[in-house]
């Protein structure tokens, strides 16, 4: 199908969005190749959430692999409150690891095991230095295998840090498999809620890239240990000390909508 | 009330009405996942042989949650057609089933009877009905609300475009309305799902909506999809809003949730009709599905299909324009694959029409469930068949800001075409006008997002 020349002005606009648009049409369908392109990215969504992270990976970055009671991926997606459970040996496990430490990090699939794949080693090696060179003590680096976000009140719960940032892979899209969101909570315990945690989220090489990720992770970090707070809490105090009168509880934005254990609201 | 029948020679017993709807329902993973769905196939069967011998007295006097324990049980119940109600109060659910698809029955006479259902009987008469009933069964119940279009009407098909961007550029979204309306989406609605909520940016794209169906004299509609508290203080503040959005759940807690309750949502409806720039009598767009309340930890025992047909009762009490069900998007543990999300779809339209709310549907799919595009084509022509009334337009089904599939430009223009549906009327002048739509269907000029700038 032939088509006029496309006006000035066109291409500055289509630029500024990654939608699928100006593809053509045969009749009122996708054409072949559009349609085609759209395959491939589902079938790369599809595998970043089914995908096994290979303990080669894990071993690799140095990391301490424990489990959820979810054994298998089907049974993570299918019944949520098996991720946010931990297995009986990960208990085990995690009673030989650091305990009191400033900083927790750790690392789970989530819905992408390529996020952790593509940025993880990144991510990691970008907080710890960094955060030891601020003096911080970490704790173990720790791999969860199927894990949703609310499995971090149960680790807080036995590892007792003062700061947890978990980093989970988020839901797919078309666009980008490799995003994860950082969920960090000061002292986490089995009663901890969502409004408690801060979430930074989108981030991948086109989003908010691992290297500005890090920096924005650690300043929030240091920001929880100045207040002693995190979530809507933090968001309060440091409100009123901007205006230096009390916060107005302000709202939690919704761009974790697309991270593992956040109800997307619409 | 008999809540027991025997079956292939084995007695099946029930503890309640509630315990009945729950297992009466097809399969869905969510209801397992709370325990309440059938434990086999034969228990599911003689769940519905119970619920067809149900009367509607039964239901209205068995709601999933109590009168005194939850508002939205409060509002149903209060908003039913008490004359209406004493006609038909002793049919059994199967009686009502029959009646509905009977010829002798009219759209008339359906909606009249449908105001005087619960959300209860409607999700009971829906578990009584194969995916072919659902879809002619619905068909007999058109819905129409006016705006500046007319959404709803027999022979028509309606698109909400969903232009959204990832960090809500104004360039990006402009580029996908142009490309929207050139493939005739967006006489439902154009509504951006905002990726910040907060009130400067929600009012700058009401502005850019606004502004450009001024420019262009589009008979179309705006709306930003951000959080009621969020549109009604962009509102104060003056800005050009058409109708105003929220979520709905099908009980008091997990509204409580979402942040919203009765007496809040009775607020921003009178401030839209106040403040908005409308002077019509349906302002408000809704959006549901089916998981929302157990995903909240709010769903009362109760089964998923009521408590979205709950949603429905509440919507009418406000009147609403649009209606929606975002049907696969809740995720695979509420709805698992793509027969699930499916029979979801045909569902949620079916009772909401019947109880007289405009529903449309995003049929749509997350990438952690066991659906692709196929589901999604299915869904969307059964339901373009049973007279749904809008579909979501968003480019090449790829929502680039939520991360899920849909309904396309192209899928929107290609069900009109497939099953000889128009625009609503007012936006179909528009496009004939623009020679962009001739005999219902696009021209050779339509589909150029470059349209747009030829003209100025």
């Amino acid at each position: 199908m032939s088509r006029a020349v496309a006006p000035p002005g066109l291409a500055a606009l289509l630029a500024a969005t990654p939608a699928r648009l100006a593809i053509g049409r045969a009749g009122p369908r996708l054409r072949a190749r559009s349609y085609l392109r759209f395959l491939a990215d589902h079938a790369r969504a599809r595998e970043a959430v089914m995908s096994e992270v290979p303990r080669s990976f894990v071993r690799a970055l140095g990391l301490v692999e424990i489990g959820t009671r979810a054994a298998t991926r089907a049974e993570y997606l299918a019944i949520p409150e098996l991720g946010r459970t931990l297995a009986p040996a990960a208990v085990v496990r995690l009673q030989r690891c650091r305990r009191r430490p400033d900083v927790q990090l750790a690392i789970t699939d989530g819905l992408s095991s390529t996020a952790v794949l593509e940025n993880g080693a990144a991510l990691l090696s970008g907080l710890g230095r960094r955060l030891r060179a601020r003096g911080d003590r970490l704790g173990t680096l720790l791999f969860i295998r199927n894990g949703r976000v609310r499995v971090q009140d149960e680790i807080g719960a036995i590892i007792h840090p003062e700061i947890f940032c978990l980093l989970v892979g988020e839901r797919p899209g078309l666009a980008t498999a490799e995003s994860l969101s950082a969920y960090v909570i000061f002292r986490p315990t089995r009663c901890s809620a969502e409004p408690d945690r801060t979430v930074i989220s989108n981030i991948h090489c086109a989003g908010l890239s691992p290297q500005r990720a890090v920096r924005a992770i650690v300043d929030l970090i240091a920001e929880m240990q100045a207040y002693g707070a995190s979530g809507t809490t933090l968001a309060e105090a440091r409100s009123a000390a901007e205006r230096g009168r009390p916060g107005d509880g302000t709202r939690n934005r919704r761009t974790e909508a697309r991270a593992a254990d956040h109800q997307p609201h619409r | 009330m008999r809540l027991s029948v025997r079956l292939h020679g084995r007695t099946h017993r029930f503890a309640s009405v509630r315990e009945v709807l729950g297992r009466a329902n097809e399969p869905k993973s969510g209801d397992r996942l709370a325990g309440i769905g059938a434990r086999s196939h034969l228990e599911r069967i003689a769940a519905k042989h119970v619920l067809g011998e149900l009367t509607l007295a039964d239901l209205r006097a068995h709601p999933v949650v109590p009168l005194e324990d939850d508002e939205v049980s409060r509002v149903i119940d209060a908003g039913i057609d008490e004359e209406v109600y004493r006609e038909i109060r002793g049919w059994s659910v199967a009686e009502l089933r029959d009646w509905l698809l009977a010829d002798t029955t009219s759209s008339n006479a359906i909606h009249r009877a449908g105001r005087a259902l619960t959300a209860e009987m409607a999700a009971a008469v829906a578990k009584l009905c194969s995916n072919l009933d659902l879809v002619y069964g619905a068909r007999k119940m058109p819905v129409v609300t006016r705006a500046r279009t007319t959404v709803g009407l027999p022979g028509r098909l309606s698109i909400r475009l969903q232009p959204n961007h990832p960090a809500d550029d104004p360039r990006g979204i402009t580029a996908s309305i142009y490309e929207g309306l050139v493939y005739g989406a967006g006489d439902a609605l154009i509504g951006i799902n905002p990726c910040i909520d907060e009130v400067q940016n929600v009012t700058a794209l009401l502005r850019l909506t606004h502004d450009l169906i001024e420019r262009w004299r589009i008979p179309t509609q705006n709306c930003v999809l951000a959080h009621v508290t969020t549109q009604m203080r962009a509102l104060a503040a003056g800005a050009p809003m058409d109708i105003l959005f929220q979520s709905l759940a099908g009980t008091e807690a997990a509204n409580r949730s979402f942040g919203i309750d009765v007496a809040l949502l009775d607020e921003a409806r009178a401030m839209i009709g106040e403040r908005g720039t409308l002077r019509a009598r349906h302002l408000m767009y809704f959006e549901t599905g089916q998981g929302s309340e157990l995903s909240a930890g709010a769903h009362a025992s109760a089964d998923q299909m009521t408590l979205e047909a709950r949603c429905y009762g509440l919507a009418r009490r406000y009147d609403p324009f649009l209606v929606n069900t975002v049907v696969g998007f809740i995720g695979p543990e509420y709805l698992a694959d793509g027969r699930q999300i499916v029979r979801a779809g045909l569902e949620d339209h079916f009772m909401g029409k019947l109880l007289g709310v405009p529903l449309g549907a995003d049929a749509c799919y997350t990438n952690h469930a066991e659906a692709d595009q196929n589901d999604c084509d299915t869904l969307a022509t059964m339901l373009t068949a049973a007279g749904c009334n809008y579909f979501m337009g968003v480019p090449a089904g790829d929502d680039v800001m939520l991360s899920y599939q849909c309904t396309s430009y192209h899928d929107g223009a290609t069900l009109r075409q497939l099953l000889g549906l128009r625009p609503a009327p007012e936006f179909e002048t528009w496009m004939v006008g623009h020679g962009l739509m001739a005999d219902g269907r696009l021209t050779a000029r339509a589909a150029d997002p470059g349209w747009f700038l030829r003209q100025s």
